[in-house]
């Protein structure tokens, strides 16, 4: 499922003219926050038991990148508006994300949280993760599912 | 909001903080104020987070201050202080029993309402801004004696 949601981040940000020029996956024992925005979406599976977190984290950076992408002020990444925009970027990867899938999943409202220092732990369970470059940033988009 | 009264859900979700951290620490909560939860959400400490989806679908914000924290790991089975991933680990715990009594009551209250916990998280940082855009939130502070503890609840009805 990791390069399904992968293939729609890439799928998203190039609806936003924004090309994605590498991708390199990873595994961890545990769903971390990595970076010091973080998105993350409650994933439940309609009529299962499967249920996971779907993250997507950016450094300052790739925030920075998206927000003058999306509502034209590269600076205003942690305003309510910048965050606000963000937040729709989670929700429309998450939609095309479902949408890929065989597995028909509900979604939470995504959640987001923004700080230095920031350490978390999204999920006890390993998670799966695509790190994309975008110019000198990074955005993560992780996935732990049961 | 009309099928699912809101208050009803945001009493539900604080009667089952204070049941719990009653049932686990031995003490008494205090409701002490509320109001409409805003768009951005500051917090200090520890915090967990636990989505919801059915019917309705949301979120629940716990902040959770040190003492408390320290407190809910002990009684959770833990010894000594804390490292910082034993603190979010029973700050996921701790979040996801709240949620889960909170839905068995609402479920109860509303048949067919089907809302189910996500798996929860937690966070530990300063001044971390939490954000959610497109719900209706209520912000309400329980008082216990380790700190007052912050909750926000923040929901949509699905179309």
């Amino acid at each position: 499922m990791i390069g399904e949601l992968g293939m729609a981040v890439q799928e998203v940000l190039s609806a936003f003219g924004v090309e994605v020029a590498h991708l390199r996956a990873k595994e961890t024992d545990f769903h971390r926050v990595e970076g010091f925005l973080c998105i993350i979406t409650g994933l439940l599976e309609r009529d299962g038991e499967r249920k996971g977190i779907m993250s997507l984290e950016l450094d300052r950076k790739a925030a920075s990148l998206l927000a003058g992408v999306m509502i034209g002020d590269p600076e205003a990444f942690s305003s309510e508006m910048g965050l606000s925009a963000l937040s729709e970027l989670a929700t429309m990867v998450c939609g095309t994300f479902l949408a890929r899938l065989d597995v028909p999943l509900l979604a939470t409202p995504p959640t987001g949280v923004v700080g230095e220092g920031l350490q978390g732990i999204l999920n006890v369970m390993p998670a799966r993760k695509v790190e994309l470059r975008l110019g000198e940033g990074l955005l993560v988009a992780g996935l732990s599912l049961s | 909001m009309e099928r699912y009264q809101f208050s009803e859900i945001v009493d539900a979700f604080v009667d089952a903080a204070k049941e719990v951290v009653t049932q686990i620490l031995g003490v008494e909560v205090v409701e002490q104020q509320d109001g409409a939860g805003d768009a951005l959400i500051t917090f200090d400490g520890v915090v967990a987070v636990v989505g919801f989806s059915g019917a309705f679908s949301g979120r629940l914000l716990l902040g959770i201050p040190e003492p408390l924290s320290v407190a809910l790991f002990h009684a959770l089975g833990g010894e000594t202080l804390p490292s910082p991933d034993e603190e979010l680990f029973a700050a996921s715990e701790f979040g996801n029993l709240v949620t889960g009594h909170a839905l068995t009551s609402i479920n109860n209250r509303f048949p067919g309402s089907n809302a189910r916990p996500s798996p929860p998280s937690a966070f530990l940082g300063k001044r971390m801004v939490f954000f959610n855009f497109g719900t209706t939130g209520s912000r309400v502070i329980l008082a216990t004696p380790y700190g007052d503890m912050k909750m926000d609840i923040a929901f949509k009805e699905e179309p």
